[in-house]
């Protein structure tokens, strides 16, 4: 079993001070395996902070990162799950399922990460999975007004991820729990199994 | 007398003889001791305590001989007591011991004798007591007096006619005697001690103090056995213990001594004696030499009371009435007046740890703090500039402590905050100013008016803005940490009830400050209080919807951002700018529904991007975003939509590399076909789709012949070179065309699938592709969603009825 931590556009500091508390103490280090972060930390600070959480630290490109040091895709291996990255600004319409599902087909990953909109999300879409990690930070988003803080733990057990959705309500901590299991896949097309 | 001083090598080897000669003579008192030879034993003992009266020891070595002979002397000690059994009375070994020749074995001999005649139950605790402690007055050698006198008090303290114990009565006295003989012990060993540091040359002062230092303990001791008593009342501590012993640390004006013992009061005796006592206690402080350092006696003092305070709401009262706060302030600046020549740093930790003690005490007392920090900056002010860095570390310290116990917004307000940090240099205020932005942040400290936040900003400054005598200290990487603090804090700055005109005043105060500290600080500051204004503006914009009249209205808000962004393009931070550009016409179209202000600043991004993005990579992703809003953005009428879309899709065909363009056509398609929100008007333009479709796989086609020419066919992986890049491109192609096709359009029929199918087919299976499993897989992946909506069934599946694979 690996936990995965899914976290993304926390815009520090330009659209907030600091991560919430209740969300520090919860991420304390030694506990999780590997960090996908779609982009938009902002700065080196922030990456700094994300890789004392985790060492292993996955970030893709995001349209506000001082940085541009990063790829705009990436995909990982976790588990038997090939799970992509993309923090979504060049998806256009941003957020839009369908568009987000060409790239998931080009990519051809279980499990699509990603962000920009600020809003969380997780859903099925063709047998395959995505989860826009939201703003860690409720950070000011063009398209989402007062957007709640939120991020992903995602612990991976071979073809199966258990996604645990962590979003600050009124200043509590509101956990959520999905599931998601890889199906069966043949080699090529048509072999598809019903 | 001088004493002498002797090397380490030659100490050693005296101890080291002396050390031998007490084994030797212990030998021989144990076997006197077996033959019940009271006489030998008794030679012995004096022989091997004679070793004692040497001169030639530095105390720490005396004290390691001291350490044996007492061992020996245990030895004896239950010999003296057994020989009680055989009818040989105490009183007479009492008598007997008197007969050794020399003073120091013949009084340790009488110590031993004392303790085992007094626990025999022979003679009165009382009168024993008091003849041992004064004759002990006989050594008066610093060295050998003192380890005497601690003998005396180590055997003697489970002996003491204390409430409650078996040796108390008439005739064995009370409690009183008890205090009365610790107390004698303790001032005789506490002017040997103070005698030591007048022995030898000038030369070794710090030496002895260190050897002195080590020997406190000694002297503390009487202390600890008297807060032990089980008879000590607060009435004796008051009337008899207390006086006594401030008297006597008074009077030996002996800095070490004084240091250590007002410590070791405050610290062994408890705290209601003290609050009780803090009259004379405090009033003992300023009688010190000017060498102690009061401020730690005091600090310590304030620490304990604190302490005390906090475990009972009934001892604030108490507190309270004996005016605690008052008392402590009045010595506090006593001591400061009797001693002008204390250092800065001494005066600062003093003043610190009473604002420690009046936080902590009274935490809702702001003017005890406005008072400290006034009585301190005359203090310091007397003392001229503060520039030694211990000075300096403490005044941070005292200007530190206040922020943390109390509310830091108002801390600041108070009338001498700021008097107390100008006595500081520019670099230590920079470091206030650092500990103030991080106390704000980490208590979440919210900063509510323009007053404020012009307070705040003028603590501050050394971050905001170079200063005298700080520019050349500072590097890049320290100014690029301030002021990741500074745009942290912005997001303090919120004005009181959500006020958006307020709030327009504090954005506009600070980025007045901001704007003072440079290109190099700017980039860093502006950006959040963008942010922070395009957060508000959501606000003012829903607020003229809902029908109220704001006074600083959007139109107000857009300016001071596009303000923002024109500054920020001149740092240059072009990117940045454009970024920032973009965001706003997004929000002036979405959210002000302000057609004129959102053309106003895609037209600026636009510039930016035509004139100040320096690379390919940067064009790309500045592109991205221009298409993304412009997706988003539904106030534009049809012509200034058109002239918008018509720009940033001419920008696709001005990229350097064909994959780029061809993506870039591909994400420009959906320029003409938004969305549907409610309540907006969607642009539904199928034709410009189709021509933004076309144009991609021209593009596509141009690629795939240029790839050719460079690229040796790619394996693996790898789709972002070779022929199968270009491949790639048709696949994305398609499944644009499918997106589209989903979404309705009439245009894209199954015919035109069809033989774009037919195409990517083709494409797919050209031999420079067959292998590339990147390729192959989005492929299949493409045509496995073709079937799925096919197998949906339904009105959408029904579409694809036409479409054969």
């Amino acid at each position: 079993m690996v936990l995965v931590l899914c976290i993304g556009d926390l815009h520090l500091p330009h659209r907030a001070a600091d991560l919430p508390t209740k969300f520090k103490s919860l991420l304390v280090p030694g506990k999780i395996s590997h960090i996908l972060c779609p982009g938009n930390l902002c700065t080196e600070t922030a990456y700094d902070y994300l890789r004392s959480v985790c060492s292993d630290v996955t970030v893709t490109q995001g349209d506000f990162d001082e940085s541009t040091k990063w790829p705009d895709t990436q995909v990982v291996l976790i588990g038997d799950l090939r799970v992509g990255l993309c923090h979504g600004h060049q998806v256009v319409p941003w957020g839009d399922r369908e568009a987000l599902a060409i790239l998931q087909r080009k990519l051809d990953c279980d499990i699509l990460v990603t962000g920009h909109t600020h809003r969380f999300e997780a859903y099925r879409h063709e047998d395959r999975m995505v989860i826009s990690t939201g703003s860690a930070t409720g950070a000011y988003s063009a398209v989402t007004e007062n957007p709640t803080p939120s991020f992903a733990l995602m612990d991976v057990d071979g073809g199966k991820a258990t996604v645990y959705v962590y979003e600050l309500v009124e200043g509590q901590v509101k956990v959520d729990k999905l599931e998601f299991t890889k199906p069966q896949r043949g080699g090529g097309v048509g072999l598809r199994q019903l | 007398m001088v004493e002498p001083n002797y090397l380490p090598e030659e100490q050693k080897a005296w101890l080291k003889d002396a050390s031998n000669a007490v084994k030797r003579h212990g030998f021989y008192l144990r076997k006197a001791i077996d033959d019940d030879n009271m006489k030998e034993a008794l030679r012995y003992s004096a022989a091997l305590l004679g070793e004692l009266r040497t001169s030639l020891l530095s105390p720490q070595k005396y004290y390691e001989l001291y350490m044996q002979a007492c061992d020996e002397l245990r030895n004896l000690e239950v010999f003296f007591r057994d020989e009680a059994g055989k009818g040989r009375s105490q009183g007479d070994l009492y008598d007997l011991v008197q007969h050794a020749g020399n003073i120091v074995p013949r009084l340790y001999l009488l110590c031993t004798a004392g303790a085992c005649y007094v626990r025999g139950g022979e003679a009165p605790a009382k009168l024993i007591l008091r003849d041992v402690v004064e004759m002990c007055k006989g050594v008066q050698h610093p060295t050998r007096g003192l380890f005497l006198r601690a003998y005396l008090v180590q055997v003697m303290r489970g002996l003491l006619p204390d409430t409650n114990s078996q040796y108390e009565g008439e005739d064995g006295g009370n409690v009183i005697d008890a205090i009365e003989f610790l107390l004698v012990n303790f001032t005789e060993m506490n002017k040997l001690w103070v005698r030591m540091q007048h022995q030898g040359s000038a030369r070794d002062r710090e030496k002895r103090e260190r050897e002195r230092q080590q020997l406190a303990d000694l002297v503390g001791k009487n202390l600890t056995y008297l807060s032990q008593l089980d008879g000590l009342t607060f009435q004796l501590y008051r009337d008899i213990v207390l006086p006594r012993v401030l008297e006597q640390v008074v009077t030996c004006r002996d800095d070490i001594a004084q240091q250590y013992l007002m410590q070791c009061v405050i610290m062994v005796f408890p705290d209601e004696f003290h609050l009780g006592t803090l009259q004379s206690l405090l009033g003992a402080l300023p009688q010190l030499q000017p060498g102690v350092r009061v401020h730690t006696v005091l600090s310590l003092l304030m620490d304990r009371l604190a302490n005390y305070a906090a475990t009972d709401k009934d001892v604030v009262e108490e507190m309270n009435g004996v005016d605690a706060f008052g008392q402590m302030s009045k010595v506090a600046l006593k001591v400061v007046e009797q001693h002008p020549d204390m250092p800065g740093a001494d005066v600062a930790a003093m003043y610190s740890a009473l604002l420690g003690f009046s936080g902590t005490v009274y935490p809702d007392r702001l003017d005890f703090v406005d008072r400290v920090l006034e009585t301190c900056y005359n203090a310091l002010q007397r003392r001229g500039p503060i520039n030694d860095s211990k000075a300096e570390k403490q005044v941070v310290a005292l200007l530190s402590t206040p922020l943390d116990k109390y509310d830091a917004v108002t801390v600041l307000g108070l009338a001498h905050y700021p008097s107390v940090m100008e006595l500081l240099q520019p670099r230590m205020k920079r470091e206030v100013a650092t500990r103030i932005v991080q106390t704000l942040l980490a208590a979440g400290t919210q900063v509510t008016t323009v007053d404020q936040v012009e307070m705040l900003f003028s603590f501050i400054t050394p971050l905001v803005q170079d200063v005298e005598g700080l520019q050349d200290l500072l590097d890049e990487e320290d100014i690029s940490e301030d002021q990741q603090l500074l745009a942290r804090l912005v997001h303090n700055m919120q004005a009181g009830g959500g006020d958006t005109d307020a709030q327009h005043g504090m954005v506009v105060a600070a980025q007045r400050h901001f704007l003072q500290g440079g290109p190099q600080r700017i980039r860093h500051t502006l950006p959040p209080l963008a942010f922070s204004a395009l957060a508000t503006v959501r606000r003012v914009a829903a607020a003229q919807q809902g029908g109220s009249t704001p006074q600083v209205g959007c139109a107000a808000w857009y300016q001071l951002l596009h303000q923002t962004a024109t500054e920020l393009a001149s740092v240059p931070a072009a990117e940045l700018a454009l970024q920032l550009f973009l965001t706003c016409a997004h929000s002036a179209s979405e959210e002000a529904a302000l057609e004129v202000t959102a053309y106003e600043f895609f037209e600026q991004a636009f510039v930016l991007y035509e004139e100040s993005i320096p690379d390919s990579r940067q064009e790309v992703r500045a592109l991205q975003s221009i298409i993304g809003t412009l997706n988003r953005c539904y106030v534009f009428g049809a012509d200034e939509r058109a002239a918008l879309a018509h720009k940033a899709s001419s920008y696709c065909a001005k990229l350097l590399k064909r994959t780029d363009q061809c993506q870039a056509l591909l994400a420009c398609s959906h320029l003409h076909w938004q969305p549907a929100i409610e309540g907006k008007r969607a642009v539904r333009d199928e034709q410009a789709v189709l021509s933004c479709l076309k144009r991609a796989l021209k593009v596509a086609n141009a690629a795939q012949q240029q790839l050719a020419v460079a690229g040796k066919p790619a394996r693996g992986g790898d789709v972002s070179s070779g022929p199968a890049a270009a491949a790639s491109l048709f696949v994305e192609i398609l499944n644009h065309y499918l997106f589209f096709f989903d979404a309705g359009g009439q245009l894209i029929t199954t015919a035109v699938l069809q033989s774009l199918l037919e195409l990517v087919a083709n494409e797919v299976a050209a031999d420079a592709c067959k292998d590339n499993e990147a390729l192959q897989t989005f492929y299949s992946n493409t045509l496995a969603h073709i079937k799925q909506r096919k197998a949906a069934g339904g009105e959408a599946g029904a579409k694809y009825d036409g479409l054969w694979i």
